[in-house]
């Protein structure tokens, strides 16, 4: 949805001013705002990009072109010689309407009278193709070669981290093997939170800066807090095989435990989806608890309740 | 987890009384958030015809007689020491449930004001007497440990299908959906009354053990402390039930708000929504002790201000497209976490002699009267033609404010701590 918002965006920003353009090239009209009607027997040639308002196509007038709406109101009783693309706004088709291309409703609302025609295909929801085609999928053998890669990456990267903080990281695989649900609980929160008052701070602007900062910041945080659940993970599957190895190697050996956990676990449908979200929840809420590991998890004077 | 710790150690009369008090209020809140509060607007302003402004009037006029009759029964408890007499509060609860099973099957069949306000004052009197009874079945049926989890349980049992079920508020609909689950309430306390007296024994005197009696926010400092404290809880739980009520009416009366989001036709947004009342439910629930609540209040209006912004912002952008369905699940998590102190914040702050008192205080007071003063207000806002953006301004200030009031107070108390004096 994202990808096709930009793309149409940018085609109604450099289509901007186009309306006159030199034969040959794409023809666009862009509507804004206000009412607008295109009366029986009126032929608008090229492209329409609704933004706002109202539109009304009476029945005997033509669309020669395609129709892109990211708002407002469309009543098409007449005929539209392309497709239509619906991302938000509403898309009325009267009883004389006829569309020849395809009709892509991926937001908004699409009202059909009985009478209307669509020549193309009316696609739905998951069914809208991006433009541009689906990206293609990976392989298996790309994916695993990917995965083994990663998995390598981060598992060097928990061994520095470890080693270069152990006592850190310790109190965030502490937190974690002590308060797995309060952990996951914080994370949860922050991970729905932060995302959305960075949505917002982006929305003004001039926050843009400190938005992308806040992303980095909460990728940071989850990035440790992930590496701390490596070291509890590592330090439960050393227990479990009767060994004690240094919190480093532990931390390393956890990585990859998790890493090939986290990856089989992903493909399963729905639950794959859960499963990793929690463990991101539960890593993000323990490096939040324990301060990046400068204080243990639990504190030790109890909650703080309501002063 | 604590339910479990039950289980293995063979005590079931906790067990079966946990059960007992989630679903006792998870339908009462239910038939509360669906009939009570949707359909009565439906039922005025659809069927009947009233004006906005006279449908705000009768809202009031429920809000206060509820509130007065609520006030009135906790204090008769409190009086007669009925606030701990489990087998009183659980005859209460049945006595209750067939009032409204009666009201509910009645609500289709109304078709004038003069009864409309006959409904109104009934329902206010059986709603008015079961609010202490069943919020004062805690101190016998839940465990003080196992409070954040019976709470997160019945807002989510409660939220979670009103969601998915109640996407069409007429009162019509309303009534044919609810009126067999009330039915099927009343048959289920039957047993519970009239059952194994050796069950009844037990869990009327669960109140007088310790694990029990005593919420965890009761502290044995001097009385005005505990005092402030109560009342602070009153404020905030005020603040933030007025805030999602003002919102939530002006949101549901917009076509470009709702439409792809609580009234979605797919049945997965419905589902996105449902499983975003669990998620802050389970939230809140596992929260609710470790954070503290000053935290998780600072969190929720923290929520409302972002949440109010983006609508504000939206109207102002494009107030003629649809918004997403992501606003609505930040919403819904934000009302499920607030919903889930509200079940057990009161009793956390009473004993078994206080607990009928303090949560017919704490749930008229708060709750009630934020929801209803808010809902006439919001009513006759929309019937003043208040803009859409200037609404949500009012609504985004008010929640920032209280939030940065939260998180001040938060600060100094922490810097407090670090400077001793």
């Amino acid at each position: 949805m994202r990808v096709r918002w930009i793309v149409v965006c940018a085609v109604a920003i450099l289509a901007a001013g186009c309306t006159e353009s030199e034969p040959g090239l794409s023809r666009f009209t862009i509507v804004s705002s206000g009412q607008h009607t295109l009366r029986a027997a009126d032929q608008l040639d090229g492209n329409l990009v609704l933004l706002g308002g109202h539109m009304d196509i009476e029945s005997g007038a033509r669309v020669d072109g395609s129709l892109a709406m990211l708002s407002g109101t469309v009543m098409l009783d007449g005929q539209m010689r392309g497709n239509a693309a619906l991302i938000n706004g509403t898309l009325t088709l009267g009883p004389n309407a006829e569309v020849d291309g395809s009709v892509d409703v991926g937001g908004g609302l699409l009202q059909r009278a009985p009478g209307a025609r669509i020549n193309g295909a009316l696609r739905t929801g998951s069914d809208v193709k991006l433009l541009g085609g689906a990206p293609r999928a990976p392989s298996l053998a790309e994916r695993a070669w990917r995965g083994l890669v990663g998995t390598l990456i981060l598992a060097l990267l928990a061994y520095t981290l470890v080693r270069l903080w152990p006592r850190q990281f310790a109190r965030v695989a502490s937190a974690i093997r002590q308060e797995p649900a309060v952990s996951a609980a914080v994370g949860a929160l922050t991970g729905i939170v932060v995302p959305a008052l960075l949505v917002l701070m982006a929305l003004t602007i001039l926050l843009i800066p400190i938005a992308f900062a806040g992303v980095l910041v909460l990728i940071g945080l989850a990035t440790y807090g992930w590496v701390g659940l490596a070291l509890a993970v590592g330090r439960w599957a050393a227990a479990a095989l009767e060994r004690r190895p240094p919190a480093a190697v532990a931390a390393a050996i956890g990585m990859a435990v998790q890493m090939v956990l986290t990856i089989l676990v992903g493909t399963l449908p729905v639950v794959g989806g859960i499963v990793t979200a929690l463990a991101v929840a539960v890593a993000l809420g323990s490096a939040i608890l324990t301060g990046l590991g400068a204080r243990a998890y639990p504190p030790a004077q109890g909650n703080p309740g309501l002063s | 987890m604590e339910l479990w710790r039950y289980a293995c150690q063979g005590r079931w009369s906790v067990v079966l009384g946990y059960g007992l008090f989630v679903a006792i209020m998870a339908v009462g809140y239910f038939y509360n958030l669906t009939f009570v509060q949707l359909g009565l607007v439906d039922l005025g302003t659809r069927v009947i015809g009233l004006s906005a402004g006279a449908m705000a009037a009768h809202v009031v006029l429920f809000a206060v007689a509820t509130a007065g009759v609520a006030l009135l029964a906790a204090v008769v408890m409190q009086r007669h020491a009925w606030s701990s007499d489990f087998l009183i509060k659980i005859r209460v609860v049945f006595g209750v449930v067939l009032i409204q099973t009666a009201l509910t099957a009645a609500a289709p069949w109304i078709q004038t004001e003069g009864a409309l306000l006959a409904w109104i004052v009934t329902c206010s009197v059986a709603m008015g007497i079961a609010t202490p009874s069943t919020f004062a079945l805690a101190v016998d049926l839940v465990p003080v440990r196992a409070r954040g989890s019976a709470a997160a349980l019945i807002t989510a049992g409660s939220f979670a299908p009103a969601a998915l079920l109640a996407s069409d508020w007429r009162i019509d609909t309303l009534a044919r959906q609810l009126l067999p689950l009330m039915v099927l309430g009343a048959v289920s306390l039957v047993p519970v009354l009239w059952g194994r007296l050796e069950l009844l024994r037990q869990l009327s005197t669960q109140h007088r053990l310790s694990e029990f009696s005593r919420g965890w926010l009761v502290s044995d400092g001097p009385r005005t402390g505990r005092d402030r404290r109560f009342a602070a809880a009153l404020l905030l739980m005020f603040g933030v039930y007025f805030i999602d009520s003002l919102g939530f009416l002006r949101i549901v009366a917009t076509p470009t708000l709702v439409i792809h989001t609580w009234q979605a036709q797919d049945l997965q947004t419905l589902v996105l929504i449902a499983g975003a009342h669990v998620l802050g439910a389970a939230i809140a629930g596992v929260l609710y002790r470790p954070l503290g609540l000053e935290a998780l209040f600072a969190w929720i209006f923290g929520i409302f201000t972002i949440l109010h912004l983006f609508y504000a912002v939206h109207s102002l952008i494009v107030p003629d497209s649809y918004i997403g369905f992501g606003t609505s699940m930040l919403y819904a998590i934000a009302v499920s976490m607030y919903t889930t102190m509200n079940f057990a914040i009161w009793a956390d702050l009473s004993t078994p002699r206080t607990i009928a008192l303090n949560s017919a205080l704490g749930v008229v007071l708060s709750a009630w009267m934020a929801t209803f003063l808010s809902t006439a207000l919001a009513l006759s806002w929309s019937g003043g033609e208040l803009p859409l953006r200037a609404h949500f301004d009012v609504l985004a200030a008010l929640s920032m404010m209280l939030f940065l009031a939260v998180a001040g107070h938060m600060l100094l108390q922490g810097w407090r701590r670090a400077v001793p004096s």
